[in-house]
């Protein structure tokens, strides 16, 4: 197995565990819309915290207990996987912009909702500016 | 059925017995490529099949057997 896919199953395992627990609390605290403000951002602020720390710790011990493959270059397949996960996790991110945009909207937060579609079309233009440069490149 | 198989497990095998890890290194990847391109799982790019030829000795064609049927091209041109 290769540093990089062992990698991918620790960023599933800790993002599966950290959330999930975040989840569990906040569901335990009676839901989204009923934890008070001020601990629903500590919650937040924690879970982030506690996710970088520890995938950056289980990267570092991957590579203690692993040195050779952590040493070793991503190469032209490893690329190519990765570019094909991203481009499936960049349109499942766009749903859920999409998703945020009509909740915002059902709830009447036009702030947000404007906040979403401008996300969406920055992402949309930032793609295609490097379609066009790339195919510029290589003519 | 892949459309391109490969001799290269072959070749191994005759020169002195050739593993995966030392094919990975003369050519830049890593071990898992190695076979993934052996299984017809993964079609390498042109420069990867370029090193295999050099550290085989070998033409292109004489490691990678193109089937244009089991492609679906044939009678396309």
């Amino acid at each position: 197995m290769t540093y990089q896919e062992k990698g991918a199953w620790l960023m599933l395992a800790i993002l599966s565990l950290v959330y999930g627990i975040y989840a569990w609390q906040i569901y335990q605290m009676g839901g989204l819309d009923q934890v008070p403000r001020p601990l629903a951002w500590i919650a937040i602020l924690a879970t982030t915290i506690v996710l970088a720390v520890s995938l950056t710790l289980g990267h570092i011990l991957l590579a203690i207990f692993g040195p050779k493959n952590a040493m070793e270059p991503e190469d032209e397949r490893i690329k190519l996987i990765n570019l094909r996960a991203e481009k499936i996790g960049s349109m499942a991110l766009g749903a859920c912009m999409v998703f945020i945009m009509l909740v915002s909207m059902a709830r009447g937060d036009v702030l947000m909702a404007h906040m979403a579609l401008a996300s969406l079309i920055i992402c949309e233009l930032v793609t295609h500016i490097c379609v066009v440069t790339f195919f510029r490149i290589q003519s | 059925m892949s459309a391109i198989t490969n001799r290269i497990r072959r070749l191994r095998f005759d020169h002195d017995e050739m593993t995966q890890a030392e094919l990975a290194g003369h050519i830049g990847v890593t071990r898992q490529t190695v076979a993934a391109i052996e299984k017809g799982k993964y079609s390498p790019s042109l420069e990867a099949a370029f090193r295999i030829s050099h550290v085989f000795g070998v033409p292109l064609e004489e490691i990678f057997l193109y089937d244009a049927r089991a492609d679906g091209m044939a009678g396309k041109e």
